[in-house]
């Protein structure tokens, strides 16, 4: 009875370490893959890859397929009154840079209706992508937007811009990705 | 146990010659239960007498007069009465209300319901949900258009099928555990509880003792 007694008391706080340590774990690791936070605390920071399908045309667009370029990649919305001011502004880079630069928008917990208008309105012509139900943009530091993260040629984060991208930070964050 | 299973076999071979009696002899009432009145939202059997449905019945009991099957009666007057008559499983579903979807479906920014929510994507799929009841759409219309734009998480409860069942499963499993551990260590606690010590004896010469202390206290 004794001995019973004594595993069941051992069951229960072997128990509460494992629930413990699940949560440390958790935290620890949503830290390490939140691309926004990681880059934040100055830690080498390798973009989350992405395949998500495309938003004005079929087929999807695997981050990871522009690897060598310099990537800028937006997280945006249709109903982010922000993302209005600065959707122009990535439009203009995007033809200043031609072929040196891939932009990729991503459209998130969005209607792709809404989302389709938006790119109409404010002549976007660089691919955009899908992320409904935010799991990419959680991997990237979540809500609120507009997020944008600007990808060196050898694949780590060197520009990371949270709130609604000036022209002149843009500019800057690419300049620093080019030279990379 | 072998009465239980002669007593569904029973009734499963009794139930067999009922349902092709059924098919092949309906009654007149059967089928009009089973076909649902467009115009009324009933079905024929509990529609009140609308233009077409003294018609309907009339043709119902002279196909069956000339020993029509049960389906076949059916398939006949939905073709005849097209519009205003079908078949009970194609009935539409119930209207949706906005209050209900907007208590079961989540903002997808703000971790709250659409009713708790006045954010714009919020506001938006209000709107969305509003037009939709006006066009007519059922509920599930509506509930399958938003899992289609927004994904799975959009329903606040998860859909009682495949692995999200086991949501609704594992919180009775966990009661249920739960409470089986509770009796059993209720029932081994009951059982081992030592009995109270019994009231201490007294040695033969402390107890003479006593009684010679007690006769001299009386004798006093």
């Amino acid at each position: 009875m004794r001995s019973l007694k004594l595993a069941g008391q051992v069951a229960s706080v072997a128990l509460v370490v494992a629930l413990l340590g699940l949560l440390v774990w958790k935290v620890v690791q949503n830290d390490r893959t939140n691309v926004a936070s990681s880059f934040e605390k100055g830690h080498q920071t390798k973009p989350v890859d992405f395949d998500l399908k495309r938003l004005e045309a079929p087929g999807k667009l695997k981050l990871s397929s522009l690897r060598g370029k310099v990537v800028v990649v937006n997280f945006w919305a249709s109903w982010c009154e922000p993302c209005k001011s600065e959707a122009p502004r990535f439009e203009a880079a995007h033809k200043r840079y031609g072929d040196r630069v891939a932009f990729v928008g991503v459209d998130t917990a969005d209607y792709s209706s809404d989302a389709g208008r938006f790119l109409d309105r404010y002549g976007v012509t660089y691919p955009n992508v899908r992320d409904p139900d935010r799991s990419v943009l959680g991997k990237y530091g979540g809500l609120p937007i507009p997020r944008t993260f600007v990808i060196a040629p050898n694949w780590q984060v060197t520009g990371y811009i949270f709130g609604e991208a000036r022209a002149e930070e843009l500019e800057s964050a690419i300049q620093e990705a080019l030279t990379a | 146990m072998r009465w239980l299973v002669l007593a569904a076999v029973g009734l499963a071979l009794a139930a067999c010659p009922a349902a092709l009696a059924s098919e092949e002899h309906p009654s007149s009432y059967e089928i009009q239960t089973e076909l649902w009145c467009d115009d009324c939202q009933t079905t024929l059997a509990e529609a009140s007498a609308v233009t077409f449905t003294p018609k309907a019945i009339q043709f119902i009991d002279q196909r069956i007069a000339a020993g029509a099957s049960k389906s076949e009666i059916k398939q006949e007057a939905v073709k005849k009465f097209y519009g205003h008559l079908s078949l009970l499983a194609a009935k539409p579903q119930p209207k949706a209300s906005q209050a209900d979807l907007e208590g079961e479906i989540m903002c997808p920014v703000c971790s709250t319901t659409l009713d708790q929510s006045d954010s714009p994507i919020a506001r938006r799929m209000k709107a969305d949900i509003a037009r939709r009841i006006a066009a007519g759409d059922s509920k599930k219309e509506i509930e399958d258009s938003l899992v289609a734009e927004f994904g799975q998480q959009i329903l606040a409860s998860p859909p009682k099928k495949g692995f999200n069942l086991l949501a609704w499963i594992l919180p009775f499993v966990a009661l249920f555990g739960g409470a089986l551990v509770l009796g059993l260590l209720a029932w081994r606690w009951s059982r081992n509880r030592e009995p109270s010590p019994p009231a201490a004896q007294l040695s033969p010469a402390l107890e003479r003792r006593v009684d010679e202390e007690l006769a001299r206290f009386d004798e006093g």
